[in-house]
């Protein structure tokens, strides 16, 4: 039987032992503390704020060209501060009074001044519809109680509105 | 605090940064500017803004706003401050246009001086919008009222005659959609 000669295989090199990585661990938990109390803070303290727009309208030109068209005569809205009605309770207008010329009350109630103008508008004719106006004057009003009626105006469907001081 | 080589048990050289004072300072540090910096807009000055009941306001685009010009009616009291007497938040105190502020105080300025700087300010802005091509001329330029719900409309008089007199005939009042 024939000896098998044992073939030796060459020794792989050793591998010198690298030192262990150095690791950095930074404790994030105080950051997640901190983090969910700045968090919470904002989320008690912050106001979401409101979306502003605007309500347009213009300004009477100086050269305005007059039409041949019959326009309706206007609708006055006369908003009058709260003291106005002798109210001594509200000498600072912290209410307003909206009253339509024609209507014999007055009203602070802005959806019932929309509904009177509402009718007032769909009363006008259909091709004069563009060229019916709303006056709005105000006396001892505060800016609120005018945009208020100004909104509902605009909300009745009239495209002319006019903003300006009442005579007293 | 570092805890030592010895103590976690870990192997000599292993070396362990500890972030955490570094991450509390920086908290503290973000906390603090958080509360001592109010982000402020030039052109929107914080106020309170009339709340209508059923708003029928519009958003305004980009392109309308290169075409008017901002007028601020600033009420004497603090605007945070919602729960003010009163008594105390009929007068205007000032309009700010782009944060410049423009006197509306009888004690301070007439009528017509608030007028008429009103519309210097409003032609000269007309004329950088014309220049600029953002508008044709100035009768396409407007005026945009932001004012105080609680100061008095008496105050809000001056800018319309003074956008008549610069030969503006758009308006934008500011409402809450």
């Amino acid at each position: 039987m024939a000896k098998q000669t044992k073939t030796e295989e060459p020794l792989a090199p050793v591998k010198k032992k690298s030192p262990p990585a150095v690791r950095y661990t930074p404790n994030i938990t105080p950051l997640i503390d901190v983090l969910f109390l700045l968090l919470l803070f904002f989320v008690l303290a912050g106001r979401v704020r409101q979306d502003e727009g605007f309500l347009p309208g213009s300004l009477p030109g100086p050269n305005n060209v007059a039409s041949d068209k019959p326009i309706p005569p206007p609708l006055i809205v006369e908003v009058r501060g709260g003291d106005i009605r002798g109210e001594e309770q509200d000498k600072y207008n912290t209410k307003a009074y909206y009253a339509v010329s024609g209507q014999a009350d007055s009203t602070d109630n802005p959806v019932k001044l929309r509904d009177t103008l509402k009718k007032q508008f769909d009363a006008v004719d259909p091709s004069a519809k563009n060229d019916a106006a709303v006056y709005i004057k105000f006396n001892n009003a505060r800016w609120g109680f005018v945009v208020n009626a100004y909104n509902q105006a605009a909300a009745a469907g009239y495209k002319q509105i006019s903003v300006q001081q009442l005579e007293r | 605090m570092a805890k030592s080589a010895m103590m976690t048990g870990r192997a000599a050289g292993e070396v362990e940064l500890n972030v955490v004072p570094l991450v509390d300072v920086c908290c503290l540090l973000i906390l603090f500017f958080i509360l001592t910096t109010t982000i402020s807009s030039a052109s929107y000055a914080a106020l309170e803004v009339p709340s209508v009941t059923d708003s029928n306001a519009k958003k305004m685009g980009g392109e309308e706003k290169d075409k008017r010009v901002l007028v601020n009616i600033m009420c004497r009291v603090n605007p945070r401050k919602p729960e003010a007497d009163p008594a105390d938040t009929m007068d205007a105190k000032e309009y700010k246009i782009e944060g410049v502020s423009f006197p509306c105080d009888p004690n301070e300025v007439t009528t017509d001086q608030a007028v008429e700087r009103l519309t210097t300010e409003f032609q000269k802005r007309a004329s950088a919008a014309i220049k600029d091509g953002k508008v044709k001329n100035v009768g396409e330029f407007g005026v945009e009222i932001r004012g105080d719900q609680r100061v008095m409309a008496e105050s809000v008089l001056p800018i319309l005659q003074a956008a008549a007199k610069a030969g503006m005939s758009k308006v934008y009042i500011t409402a809450l959609e």
